[in-house]
This record gives C-alpha cells, structure tokens and sequence, in this order.
C-alpha cells in the first residue's frame, strides 16, 4: 500500500518549529520509506521483549508504553499522542523493554530503524531532532517517577490531568482548560500506581474541592491554580523551550 | 468474563464506579476490592488522615445486584 507522504509534515512542522531544517534535510525525511498501520483499541504495536525493527509516529490515537509484573498487573509508563514519534528507542535499542499499546483505535506509519539512523548520520540535524524527542520522553519519564514514587494519590492523578491538558492543548485537542481525557479511569490508575477505585475516589476528591468538573471523560478545570497547587505541576519537564540548537 | 462495578463507601464519602471491569470471576472480583481497600487505606494512613473501620467495598454486577461486600477487616489484619 502507498502511504500518503503529508501524513509526515505534522511532525516535520513540530521539528521545524523547534529548530529549522535544511530543505535537503526536510526532503530526505519526506522520502523515507513508510508503512501505514492501523489498530483497535487495546493492541500491541509492540509487544515486551520483541525485537523492534521500525519506529511509529502515531497520526491519529493514543498509545501508551507498559511493562507487565509477573502476578499480571501492569505499569503504564507514559502516553503518546498524535504526532509524537513513540519508538526512537528502536533505532538503537535492540531489544523493547516494555510494550506498546493502543487505547483508542490508533493509526501510525513506521519508518525502518536503518533508515533513521542513515537519516541521522547524513543528516546531524535529524540526529540531534531525534536525540532532543528521545530527551524529553526522557524527562517525562522523571517526572513520572516522581509522581508515582513520591506524590499523594490524589496529586497522582492532578498531575497526569493536567500532563493530559498540556499536551491535547498543544495538538489541538483541548484549550487549555477542557478536554476528553482519551483513555478510562482503569488506564489512569495503571499510569499512576493505583486501584481503579482509589484512582476514582481521587478523581471525586478533585471534584468535590470545585478544582475539576467532569462528565464522563469531560474534563473541565474549574480553578487552574489549585489543581497545579495539589499536584506540584511545573510544564517545564514537557521542555516546550525545544533544544538550544 | 463478567464485569463487576466496585463502589467505596469510606467514612462519610461514596464513590460510585463508572466504569467496572471485567474479572475471571467473583473470587478474583473481590481480590481486586480487598486490594483496593488496602490501597485506599494506607495512603489515608500515610496521609496522616484518619481511617474508618466502617469503610466498605460493594462489589456489583452487571444487573446492579451487589454480589459481594468487602469491609475494612476483611482487607486489614490486626494483631494486638
């Protein structure tokens, strides 16, 4: 199957609006061989332990990276939206750590892991646009760290709504205050360490200090300091300043 | 498998379970509530909040039946 080619420049605007490319630059990425691929909503694109041989940018859909403990219960480690690259790790690491999972239906084109680290080696700002994507996931994986290993449950779950709200807005998918939370209440709590319930009562906690509204997934935050105030948010580990060159 | 709603009942508080999820069968429904309650009570005790020996779990079906009831000393152990 042919892949349309402009399903790229979502992602080479966001590079560009980081730092700009060359035209050989943005040319040799719009020239990448692709395969498009679409899921349901609870599939693996990648599975834990596979050995990947191509990276994903999601066009549409949620996706987010697990692991999975031995007694079956499992960690979400981060979500990726439309437009984020998911596995640059598989242009270097051999094997996957973790999976990769839909949670809504999810289309996404792969691009072969020798053809990004050709396009990295001819091209260094490919290379250093990589390595920056790579770095920010990076910093979000700190920052969840914190939130599961030191934070109360109810600024857990404060944190990954306003990560959500940060990062829809930035696609295009929220305004900054109101937004469909993309995922359920049980993949929530996989993503910060607790029950399904207890991610429930802190959800209800929220709404009942007038902090949130919600209607189903509807989220609308009603008083922005507050819930920034209960989860200790600082969007600066987002890195919306790009890289310094 | 079936799906069971688990709906708290903390202290004063009620929290009714949207959502549900789908569980081998009651056995392993109420594992997952005893679980929870666990969950729920310690950060209340690492919160420094007080904790109610009255908190429960209802445990219900698809239908709404309540098919199973988890309460605080089904879920903690206490050794004097």
């Amino acid at each position: 199957m042919t892949v349309d080619r402009s399903v790229l420049l979502p992602y080479l605007s966001k590079v560009e609006r980081r730092r700009s490319l060359s035209e050989a630059a943005s040319a040799a990425f719009m020239a990448l061989p692709l395969e498009q691929h679409s899921y349901e909503i609870y599939r693996d694109i990648l599975k834990e332990g596979d050995r990947p041989t191509r990276a994903c940018l999601i066009l549409t859909g949620v996706a987010s990276r697990y692991s999975t403990l031995k007694n079956g219960t499992q960690q979400i480690n981060s979500f990726h939206l439309a437009g984020d690259m998911v596995d640059l790790n598989a242009g270097l690491l051999t094997v996957s750590d973790s999976g990769i999972r839909t949670h809504t239906p999810t289309t996404v084109v792969t691009i072969g892991c020798e053809d990004i680290l050709d396009l990295a080696s001819d091209y260094p700002e490919w290379g250093r646009a990589f390595w920056f994507d790579t770095l920010v996931d990076a910093s979000i994986f700190r920052e969840w760290t914190v939130n599961v290993g030191r934070r109360t449950a109810v600024a857990r779950v404060a944190h990954l709504l306003l990560e959500f709200n940060a990062r829809l807005e930035k696609i295009g998918l929220g305004d900054g205050r109101a937004f469909v939370l993309p995922i359920t209440q049980a993949d929530l709590a996989d993503a910060v360490g607790l029950s399904a319930i207890h991610t429930n009562r802190s959800i209800q906690r929220l709404r009942r200090s007038g902090a949130i509204r919600t209607h189903g997934r509807n989220f609308v935050i009603e008083d922005y300091p507050a819930l920034v105030e209960e989860a200790s948010f600082d969007p600066a580990y987002l890195q919306p300043e790009g890289p310094r060159r | 498998m079936p799906r069971y709603y688990f709906d708290l009942s903390n202290g004063a508080g009620f929290v009714h379970d949207p959502e549900g999820r789908d569980e081998g069968n009651l056995a392993a429904a109420r594992q997952v509530a005893i679980t929870a309650l666990r969950g729920i009570i310690s950060s209340e005790i690492n919160e420094g909040k007080p904790v109610s020996r009255r908190s429960f779990i209802s445990v219900r079906s698809e239908a709404g039946d309540e098919v199973a009831k988890v309460h605080f000393q089904d879920a903690i152990l206490i050794e004097d």
